[in-house]
């Protein structure tokens, strides 16, 4: 590999750099350190949609296939900013700045357009910061925060991106949460997560609430190894705690069982966490993301369904995940606050401890409602209201986790709706999740699996 | 402290993941058994805790109390009731002050005669310590009374002959005295020609030389000083011993420090 003398590439680089500078003076010494050899490039790559470009796109040459030529399914996208705009004004990518958040929507389309299918990570760039996004079927999530690039971490920084690059991840860890109970978390959880196994994702489940409803709901009981022990012990084996989810179809001459996914059930042991079984879990609610560790690469979906309040449980499943589905009710405005309080408040806190840019909010979306009508309108009243407070009392634009369809010029305050009588049918599954028994709710829900997660 | 670490908590550790201090020497082999014994006798749950740093995930070093890890093992028990604490130089030397392990250091350029002499007490008072037949009065005394804010070290103390000499004495103050001189003095002014400096210029590096105590000069009033040698008839110095003779408490030894800013 080729030794890059980051002091020198950073000296070169015009202090008011514009785009095409770091273009030339930056993105080539910073593609052959990840790897990307000069056949393995390709500059302002097409992506399918109208006259879109992004600036580079790279994948790793085979035998028969050299990238620059065929221009197939690329790996890897960035998408490059100057340190200055052509008109002399500077550009700060510092996280949260508005140009950050405009390139971060920008490489976010780039990844979602039909020749972004096979890029798993995109990268933002203006020489003096650098951000890796992993992409996930239809999630991006950050790979990194936002890291202001000096002459003293270029080289740390950058190795870290590759090794990051190379070791490409399965799965996606969702950690279903509104600080609001009675949204149907627990349902939400298991007919999406039926929903992905049909559509042939592998899917483990893990029950992080001590109450224990996803497990008893599904007719599971813990192996002699559990979750609670895990928490405790490092020395037992967490892909003992696995339970298979089955279904049994019974034909009129034999009966066939079908593996639907996999879930991680809860035990009593969480039920009765106490003071004392605290004091044994090391690292605390860190402890949960180590243990679903070993799974990441097996499983394409990890859901995690937690309690109601920010305690142990839930603190875990929010630092365990990449990003954090909320579903609310339109009509419990409890539950739309609630759903700000964990954009606003409890995400934020668990991404400043990890340090790695996760974990992020999906938008929120309404369990069980009418598709319009006066108590939604009502709801959207209440929904700006929130939107408005948090705008004043912190500058934080919350209105894309509300109305993600907000688009500059178009005022569009859609909020995803999961039909009132899926969420009434699948409320009482009996052992068998409603999707896998109606068809109408399974459509419901895929529709769901589409929003969020399902890139077709 | 955070949800997501154990800082502050109680936590029952596994032994295997606590590495124990490097340094501890037990007391006899009787009380390391006979305390084992008696916290066999309560199933094994220490109530004093071993004081631990997280080192690493999952990985903890023991700071203070190590007694307490002694007695655990040798009693084989498999996990231990810890505290965590902060693992951070100040918090560390905290936790060990406070458990009696370390002996806390007193400032010796601003300590009070009174507590000088407590401290000297203390450590006559240790077992074969060399400060015994020290008069802790005396030396606390004539410590007090002099000025030692710009003390480098503790080698001024064997000037004022009050039975702490050089070597395994003055070591001793060591154990229980630290210094916090102030910093450096920035660099001086530039060497002038006193003949040619003006009013100003002869104040500004008197005045240095005053404000960093420099040569004896902070008993020196750098104003009145200036005054009289810029009124002085200066052509026809040979040397600066004319100012020895102004009575402004400028004296032969003085003007030797004054060579450094000042030329004929």
């Amino acid at each position: 590999m080729v030794m890059i003398d980051w002091s020198a590439v950073l000296a070169n680089i015009p202090p008011k750099a514009i785009e095409n500078d770091v273009g030339t003076h930056f993105i080539p010494y910073l593609l052959e350190a990840l790897g990307f050899d000069t056949t393995e490039r390709a500059g302002q790559f097409a992506t399918g949609v109208g006259g879109d470009c992004v600036d580079f796109a790279a994948r790793k040459n085979t035998a028969d296939d050299v990238f620059s030529f065929t221009r197939n399914d690329p790996v890897l996208m960035v998408e490059i900013k100057g340190r200055f705009t052509n008109a002399g004004s500077s550009i700060n990518l510092t996280e949260g700045s508005s140009q950050y958040v405009r390139t971060r929507e920008q490489i976010k389309r780039y990844l979602l357009s039909p020749k972004g299918k096979t890029v798993q990570w995109g990268i933002i760039t203006n020489s003096t910061h650098i951000q890796l996004f992993r992409h996930h079927d239809k999630v991006i999530v950050p790979a990194t925060k936002c890291i202001e690039i000096s002459e003293v971490n270029i080289e740390a920084v950058i190795s870290s991106i590759k090794k990051l690059i190379e070791n490409t991840v399965r799965g996606l860890c969702v950690c279903v949460y509104n600080n609001k109970g009675g949204v149907g978390k627990t349902t939400t959880t298991v007919n999406l997560a039926s929903t992905l196994a049909t559509q042939k994702k592998k899917v483990l489940l893990v029950d992080f609430d001590s109450q224990r409803d996803l497990t008893t709901a599904l007719g599971l009981k813990p192996n002699n190894i559990k979750l609670s022990e895990c928490l405790k012990d490092r020395t037992l084996d967490i892909r003992s705690t696995i339970v298979p989810y089955k279904l049994v179809q019974n034909a009129s001459k034999s009966s066939k069982v079908y593996h639907v996914f996999d879930v991680i059930p809860a035990d009593l042991g969480m039920e009765a966490f106490t003071q004392d079984t605290q004091a044994r879990v090391q690292k605390a609610s860190a402890r949960l993301r180590d243990l679903l560790k070993p799974f990441i690469n097996e499983y394409d979906y990890i859901f995690i369904d937690c309690p109601t309040q920010w305690v142990f449980f839930s603190q875990s499943g929010v630092y365990a995940s990449d990003t954090v589905l909320i579903p609310t009710r339109h009509n419990d405005l409890s539950s739309l606050h609630n759903a700000a309080r964990v954009v606003q408040e409890f995400v934020p806190k668990v991404k400043e401890l990890r340090q790695d840019g996760g974990p992020i909010a999906l938008p929120i979306f309404f369990n069980g409602s009418p598709s319009d009508g006066r108590a939604i309108d009502m709801a959207r009243e209440e929904i700006d209201e929130i939107i408005g407070a948090a705008k004043a009392a912190s500058n934080l634009n919350l209105a894309p986790y509300f109305f993600p369809r907000i688009v500059p010029g178009n005022i569009d305050k859609t909020v995803f709706n999961l039909p009132e009588y899926a969420a009434v049918s699948s409320g009482a599954f009996a052992r068998v999740p409603a999707v896998l028994k109606h068809k109408r709710i399974h459509e419901y829900y895929l529709a769901l699996a589409r929003e969020y997660f399902l890139n077709e | 402290m955070s949800d997501f670490d154990n800082v502050g908590q109680l936590m029952c550790l596994p032994l295997d993941d606590i590495l124990p201090a490097d340094h501890y020497s037990a007391p006899s082999r009787y009380i390391i058994a006979a305390a084992a014994d008696a916290l066999l006798k309560t199933e094994g749950h220490n109530w004093i805790p071993l004081i631990v740093e997280e080192v690493e995930d999952y990985k903890y070093q023991a700071v203070t109390n190590h007694f307490v890890y002694v007695v655990a093992a040798h009693a084989g028990l498999e996990e231990l009731w810890c505290l965590v604490i902060k693992s951070s130089g100040p918090d560390i030397e905290q936790a060990r002050i406070l458990a009696g392990e370390v002996t806390p250091k007193i400032d010796l350029t601003t300590a009070t005669r009174e507590t000088i002499q407590l401290v000297l007490k203390h450590l006559g008072s240790q077992p074969g310590s060399s400060l015994k037949g020290v008069d802790t009065t005396i030396a606390a005394t004539r410590i007090a009374a002099e000025d030692r804010t710009t003390w480098q070290d503790f080698t001024p103390i064997v000037k004022l002959k009050c039975g702490i000499t050089k070597g395994k004495k003055l070591d001793t103050l060591a154990a229980a005295f630290y210094l916090s001189p102030p910093p450096p003095p920035p660099e001086p002014p530039s060497t002038i020609s006193i003949k040619q400096a003006s009013e100003q210029e002869i104040f500004e590096r008197l005045n240095y030389l005053t404000t960093h105590k420099i040569g004896g000069f902070d008993t020196v009033d750098p104003e009145k000083v200036s005054k009289l040698v810029a009124n002085a008839n200066r052509s026809k110095w040979k040397s600066l011993n004319p100012i020895t003779k102004m009575d402004c408490e400028i004296d032969a030894a003085k003007v030797k420090t004054l060579k450094a800013l000042f030329t004929i």
